[in-house]
């Protein structure tokens, strides 16, 4: 976090360009995730305007104890909610009661002994990391991700696409860890179900074709 | 007790997230050791999070209305 001191003295001295930089970053990215929470173009874009104001507002108060970018995707998050509410809806996050629970894989894949009936097909044999999904693959997966209830779908953008720690994604979305943690868990199932459906359809994973 | 595959599917993010007991990630890596199926699935999931970057959806090219500079030109004064 001394990049968060260097740039945060920057900001507070009046550097426009340190916020120009700041902006850049991150503005599309506060924008996916209002929209990730649910909220409309129009609505996500209000929001993270008044994100923006927030933090010149509270810039000189803040005092680093989560990273900068954390803080904002935070005041984004709480602008969302309160925006969502005035509209009359809510953002369901964290309340695991209304979701019903979903096994990672359904269930009648598995014999009664809970090993495997219908394994998964074998994909390609690179390492996962050198996987790179083909064109058609990673629109499949992107698909599901947008279809995701917008909790699951803030978690896994948050975790997974902003790559903020597991306890700083709890804090922007003030939830427990282990409620995040399902959260994540059903996110991340799903997005791996609609690859494993994609390959057993005969569909390519990798741009070179499978190996 | 060796974990059933079924388990196994469940506790696939506690594991990549690095939040299983010490036996339990031992119960979990051996038996993807000897469950191909299973070791089939954590890949599968691993594939996926490789390719997040790719996944994501598109960053709309942020059109930050001019004001906001403004705003911030005028904020120590």
């Amino acid at each position: 976090m001394s990049d968060d001191r260097d740039l945060i003295a920057r900001l507070r001295r009046g550097d426009e360009d340190a916020f120009r930089d700041l902006v850049g970053s991150l503005h599309g990215r506060l924008l996916r995730f209002a929209r990730a929470l649910g909220l409309t173009a129009a609505l996500a874009e209000e929001v993270v305007q008044e994100t923006w104001l927030a933090v010149l507002r509270g810039l000189e108060r803040f005092e680093g104890r989560s990273a900068l970018t954390t803080w904002i995707f935070a005041i984004c998050a709480n602008g969302a909610r309160t925006r969502a509410a005035r509209e009359g809806r809510e953002i369901p996050l964290g309340d695991l009661s209304r979701d019903p629970e979903e096994p990672a894989v359904d269930p009648s894949r598995f014999r009664p002994s809970g090993a495997w009936a219908q394994p998964p097909p074998r994909g390609d044999a690179r390492p996962p990391d050198e996987i790179l999904l083909s064109r058609e693959a990673a629109s499949r997966v992107r698909e599901a991700l947008d279809a995701l209830p917008p909790a699951q779908r803030a978690v896994v953008v948050l975790r997974d696409l902003e790559g903020l720690p597991g306890p700083e994604v709890c804090n922007v979305l003030g939830l427990t860890e282990s409620n995040m943690r399902v959260l994540l868990h059903r996110g991340r199932s799903r997005l791996r179900g609609v690859l494993e459906d994609y390959v057993r359809g005969g569909g390519e994973t990798h741009p070179g074709g499978r190996t | 007790m060796m974990l059933a595959c079924r388990e196994m599917t469940e506790l696939t993010t506690d594991y990549l997230e690095r939040q299983l007991s010490w036996w339990d990630r031992m119960r979990f890596l051996m038996h993807i050791g000897m469950c191909g199926a299973c070791w089939e699935y954590v890949r599968g999931m691993k594939a996926v999070l490789a390719n997040f970057h790719r996944i994501g959806t598109e960053v709309v090219p942020p059109e930050v209305p001019p004001e906001l500079f403004d705003r911030f030109r005028n904020w120590k004064r």
